[in-house]
């Protein structure tokens, strides 16, 4: 029985290798260029993956940290630490990955845009967690606290969400594509005497309107883009056709993805927005969203994979603890 | 040819990533298998206890109820 | 559960550590001297002639604010529970005393030392930076939201690490991701406070803050008992 048990999880190990192996191909391969981001939209399989585990391993230690207080057997709390221990490396992971992908898209490794805030709360209730475990000698001490942390951790994080939104008035992550919530009004601006402004904000930029040109039914603007600070300015020329409404040139915002989009014209005033990157649907492609599915169902297989090894170690250490061999 | 070129970047990068995470795979595989071997010598021990000792919970009930009583008569 | 006899318990000990308190004033030095320090030193560059003649600088303000109140009570709140540990004291508690009991005591006892560590804190704030507040009400408001919390949020942790070894660092990393939405959200309601904003405006920030004491009080209600156990 137990053997054929050991064979049947053998073939599955095996088939998430071959699994995850076929994921990082296709994620190079077979998804094509991301229209806005290019091969930089790659990252999003490993990226939201990655975050996704990190969150289901923060579930899990908190299920199991309340059954090891209720039932009091080692074996939960193993599997709360596996979990936890798991999750941190997960949070890593995320925040790595996400952050590299910010620096070439958004221009920072860190904006502290929302779910940057969350995860980074993640990975530091994770450290904590393991720190307060490090320091507590007696073994059932250590474990009843580290489970009540858990829990307490699991009940104040939720809140997180609910603050979020006050941190940060809109994401970085594209929202825009995914959910039609999040705040993505451009500005208006208008040149002297139209009675809209002729400098205002657009995000954290300060832009400012030079004047308006009309060259065979394509009417560009010229405005000045001052980067928060003021530690570089640049002329940009977002055009528009007027006949069709589509806009033609869309340049990019100093050393970013951004790009300046010229929404609208209406005489001397000129509506402005910040086309995201990801606004063009990041998963819209069916090879991008078969791929990105398929890693998900894999990296969930990973993390369990992982994170039952490492309960199955804990338990010999255990064990040998408790018979007085270490 | 360099590694960067545009024409074999994207080769190279699967290259990376998939030889990642073969390594990591045969790694994981590896542990795994020590793991539970380990495990199946644990218990297939003659003298070797079936379950882990869980923590004596009604004990502690207990001397948490004896506790109670004192306060309610002392303080 | 609540019962006469736990209301007396829980009063009981509250005396009892206000009157330790009292003798030794540790808590209250170490209190009371990371508050004053904190403020003199974001004064003497911030104070009557920087960034606080600015009306519109309340986010910093409420910011600093905030910043002097939680790291003051890193500095000192752990002390209710290590206190019964250092001296040996708190197995006899645990025989005098319900959970309960102690939780609601020592409980009481924090909340007090936050009120003064507040108090202080807005007193200093009104002297060295040009503190003016327009919805004073509200201020208030959000003060006791947020001390609540804080004073919640430390009397367990105090409990978790009080038998750790390395505890006043680990006080600090256990506490800051659990109170983080808390000083977010207490930030903004102070804020709003500060620049005049009405009861209706602040209203989902005060909201916000009850609930996420009344979460964390009933999580610790529930969870002290383990965390007590001898």
């Amino acid at each position: 029985m137990s053997t054929r048990y050991n064979q049947f999880g053998d073939m599955l190990k095996l088939l998430l290798g071959v699994w995850l192996g076929t994921v990082m191909l296709a994620m190079f391969l077979w998804v094509p260029p991301h229209e806005g981001l290019g091969n930089l939209g790659r990252i999003i399989i490993v990226h939201v993956p990655t975050a996704w585990v990190t969150v289901l391993a923060f579930l899990i230690s908190a299920i199991y940290s309340g059954l090891y207080l209720r039932r009091r057997r080692p074996e939960h709390d193993d599997r709360a630490l596996a979990a936890a221990e798991a999750g941190l490396l997960f949070s890593i992971l995320a925040t790595v990955t996400g952050s590299v992908f910010a620096k070439a898209v958004w221009g920072s490794f860190w904006n502290w845009d929302p779910r940057e805030t969350s995860i980074f709360v993640l990975l530091l209730i994770y450290a904590a967690y393991l720190a307060l475990r490090s320091a507590i000698e007696d073994d059932e001490r250590r474990r009843r606290l580290a489970a009540v942390y858990s829990l307490l951790a699991f009940i104040t994080v939720p809140f997180l969400i609910f603050v979020i939104p006050r941190i940060a008035e809109s994401t970085l992550h594209p929202n825009c594509a995914l959910l039609a919530t999040s705040n993505c009004e451009g500005v208006t601006l208008g040149l002297e005497g139209s009675g809209a402004p002729k400098v205002s904000l657009l995000g954290e930029r300060k832009v400012e309107l030079l004047d308006i040109q009309e060259r065979d039914g394509v009417a560009i603007a010229r405005v000045e883009v001052t980067e928060p600070g003021a530690t570089s300015r640049a002329i940009l020329e977002p055009s528009i056709n007027q006949r069709t409404g589509q806009p033609v040139e869309m340049p990019e915002i100093g050393g970013t993805r951004f790009r300046l989009k010229l929404e609208r014209l209406e005489g001397e005033r000129a509506s402005l927005n910040i086309e995201q990157p990801g606004s063009s649907g990041l998963l819209r492609n069916s090879r991008t969203l078969l791929t990105f599915l398929a890693s998900l169902a894999g990296f969930t297989g990973l993390f369990y994979w992982i994170y039952r090894v490492r309960a199955a170690v804990l338990g010999i250490q255990g064990r040998l603890a408790e018979e007085g061999v270490l | 040819m360099s590694f960067l070129d545009p024409a074999i970047a994207l080769y190279v990068a699967a290259a990376v990533a998939l030889l990642v995470w073969v390594v990591l795979f045969f790694y994981l595989w590896s542990i795994d298998r020590r793991t539970r071997e380990l495990h199946r010598k644990l218990s297939e021990r003659p003298e070797a206890p079936a379950t882990r000792a869980a923590q004596p919970l009604q004990a502690v009930r207990n001397r948490r109820e004896e506790a109670t009583e004192t306060s309610r008569d002392g303080v | 559960m609540f019962s006469p006899s736990l209301w007396r318990s829980t009063w009981a000990i509250l005396r009892k550590d206000l009157r330790a308190e009292l003798r030794g004033r540790v808590a209250i030095n170490t209190l009371l001297l990371f508050a004053i320090t904190t403020v003199v030193l974001v004064s003497f560059r911030l104070g009557p002639l920087g960034i606080s003649r600015d009306q519109r600088a309340v986010t910093s303000i409420a910011v600093l604010l905030w910043i002097a109140i939680f790291f003051a009570a890193m500095s000192g709140l752990s002390r209710s529970f290590v206190a019964e540990e250092e001296a040996g004291t708190a197995p006899l508690l645990r025989l005098a005393a319900s959970p309960a009991a102690v939780f609601a005591g020592k409980l009481l006892y924090n909340l007090l030392l936050v009120a003064v560590l507040e108090a202080l804190v807005v007193l200093l704030f009104a002297a060295l930076m040009n503190l003016r507040v327009g919805n004073p009400g509200l201020f208030a408001a959000s003060l006791a939201a947020g001390g609540v919390g804080l004073g919640v949020a430390t009397t367990i942790i105090a409990a978790l690490v009080a038998r750790a070894s390395v505890r006043g660092a680990l006080f600090t990393v256990l506490a800051f991701p659990l109170l983080l939405p808390l000083l977010v959200v207490a930030v903004g309601a102070t804020e709003l406070a500060l620049a005049g904003a009405g009861w209706s405006k602040a209203w989902p920030e005060l909201r916000l803050l009850a609930a996420y004491v009344l979460a964390l009080l009933a999580a610790s209600l529930l969870l002290f008992e383990q965390v007590w156990e001898g």
